[in-house]
């Protein structure tokens, strides 16, 4: 496989046929699927059927879009026309198909890209493994016996592992920053409203992202442009701005000021985690620190904001069906379900305070850098990890940084940091809402310093499991 | 703007996760079954954590909650 400006130019200009990318495609996620457990669903004729009509685009001497030919993938909580939308359960199973495709996965399909496939999730969104009670666990391409990060894992593990070159996600507390940085590839949380979820099924309605990722930012700068756009079926996105920043994100980062995340990001860390971060400033050549606003009262106030908003959400079907869902988030929904509205409005209350100071923040400072976890990616059932000293849950541990961030709806991507025989971690970079340019930017040029995505071979797999 | 506040009973009780849900549950008319009583307890009791955290923030008295989300 190759990358998805590479596959593009060739389908357009006539070296290769988009069906026998596609058909090469299916072969290799067939193969390479088993292992890790990535996919849930494979479209074998959708797809092929699909690469077929870009082929004869291509024939008819029509453009066939941007994206032509190129495989992608989707989580499985996205509308796809004529299937039925998971998103990770089996109380869903029972619902209707889709009459239309999600505006995200139309826009790809729009644009040439071939949908191959739908892909594994935690339940509704919730945690950060995918490890799914119905479906199984997502299985880590640099470890199968670790987790992909969740609740997006199958989507990057099927980019890791080199299945597909793109995939969609969504990030509601860190569900593609997490992946991302576990996993070693690139991803983008776009501000909060610039690109639509109308047909992605709902988690949190106030802090629901769509997300893109690729093994490179100029792959990932490339889809999101193609996803921007109004969309008036999603109330958050209706006046949505189009900024494309492909032409920009090899601006360099001269005039930029850049920090790192200080006090509570540099405390609950790994080594690991901390060196990436370091690593990055000294890329950059930079030696600003700032501390963020009350960074643990944020994470606490979207973890609850998370609990109540999705608990609503399920109320009428956790009355009825609570058996039929995964036991790893039931009880967390339920225990939602139960929360007064005065604990929900602090939360809220709170939020305002926090998206008002961080607007104060970036006037001083544009793009700031995170770790994306506190950890490499843990086993898998592993309940608990220590982590300079202190015990966290895995589960919620994983969110530690990124859980926070999501509260003001910036725009935020991960890098991944990934030295050869080690596991790979992230880094987040977060700029003011709208300002994805600058995020892409710094992301850029850290790629062109030594951070970036490798691909986990079949044989680096064996080695691991040797 | 008001001067930031810190607010008051709620952070200091003492948390009794068993009967919040016997009351919300009531309320809220969501049976729960017996097998899934611990585990709803344990969450409640994390979320009331997370709450207390919120609570004790310093956020001036007179902020709005965010409830149109505009970023």
């Amino acid at each position: 496989m190759t990358d998805i400006h590479s596959i593009a130019a060739s389908v357009r200009s006539g070296r290769r046929s988009a069906r026998s990318v596609a058909e090469e495609t299916l072969a290799r996620v067939e193969a390479g699927n088993r292992a890790l457990n990535a996919f849930t669903h494979v479209f074998h004729e959708r797809a092929l059927a699909d690469a077929d009509a870009v082929d004869r685009s291509i024939a008819e001497g029509r453009n066939p879009g941007p994206l032509a030919g190129v495989p992608f993938g989707v989580k499985n909580l996205f509308d796809v026309a004529g299937e039925v939308t998971l998103a990770g359960s089996i109380i869903n199973r029972s619902n209707r198909p889709a009459a239309r495709d999600a505006t995200a996965v139309a826009r790809l399909r729009a644009a040439g890209a071939i949908l191959v496939g739908a892909l594994n999730m935690n339940e509704f969104a919730y945690g950060y493994t995918t490890e799914n009670s119905h479906y199984g666990p997502t299985r880590n391409a640099h470890d199968p016996t670790r987790s992909a990060g969740g609740s997006s894992g199958g989507s990057a593990t099927a980019v890791a592992a080199g299945l597909i070159p793109l995939a969609l996600g969504s990030d509601t507390n860190g569900s593609i920053r997490v992946p991302a940085a576990l996993c070693g590839i690139a991803g983008l949380k776009p501000t909060f409203g610039r690109v639509s979820r109308a047909g992605v099924y709902p988690f949190v309605a106030s802090l629901d992202h769509v997300g893109v990722f690729a093994r490179s930012m100029a792959e990932v700068a490339l889809v999101y442009d193609l996803l921007q756009g109004a969309d008036p079926s999603d109330p958050a996105c209706r006046q949505g701005v189009v900024e494309p920043v492909v032409a920009r994100i090899d601006q360099g980062t001269d005039g930029l000021r850049v920090a790192v995340a200080d006090g509570y990001f540099r405390e609950t860390v790994s080594d690991e985690a901390l060196e990436a971060v370091d690593a990055a400033a000294g890329a950059l050549g930079i030696r600003e620190r700032v501390a963020l606003p009350n960074p643990a009262a944020a994470r606490a106030a979207a973890f609850v904001i998370t609990a109540t908003e999705s608990g609503s959400l399920h109320h009428a079907r956790l009355r009825t069906q609570a058996d039929q869902y995964d036991p790893l988030v039931r009880d967390r929904l339920i225990a939602g379900a139960l929360v007064p509205a005065h604990w929900y409005l602090e939360a809220q209350r709170f939020r305002r305070w926090f998206v008002d100071e961080l607007n104060r923040l970036f006037d001083q400072v544009d793009v700031v850098l995170a770790p994306a976890t506190p950890v490499p990616a843990p086993l898998l059932g592993q309940q608990e990890m220590t982590v300079a000293g202190t015990t966290l849950p895995t589960r919620t541990g994983l969110g530690l940084f990124v859980q926070p961030l999501t509260l003001n709806g910036m725009p935020i991507a991960v890098v991944p940091w990934h030295p050869p025989g080690r596991l790979p971690v992230g880094v987040q970079i977060m700029a003011a809402p709208w300002r994805e340019d600058l995020v892409l930017r710094v992301a850029q040029a850290l790629e062109e310093r030594g951070f970036g995505a490798g691909v986990a071979t079949a044989e680096q797999q064996e080695v691991r499991h040797a | 703007m008001a001067e930031p506040r810190k607010s008051s009973a709620k952070a200091a009780s003492t948390f009794d996760a068993e009967r919040h849900l016997d009351m919300m549950a009531a309320l809220v008319d969501m049976p729960v079954a017996e097998a899934h009583r611990d585990g709803v307890c344990q969450n409640l009791a994390r979320i009331h954590a997370m709450a207390t955290l919120v609570f004790e923030a310093d956020v001036p008295e007179n902020t709005e909650p965010a409830s149109v989300h505009r970023p």
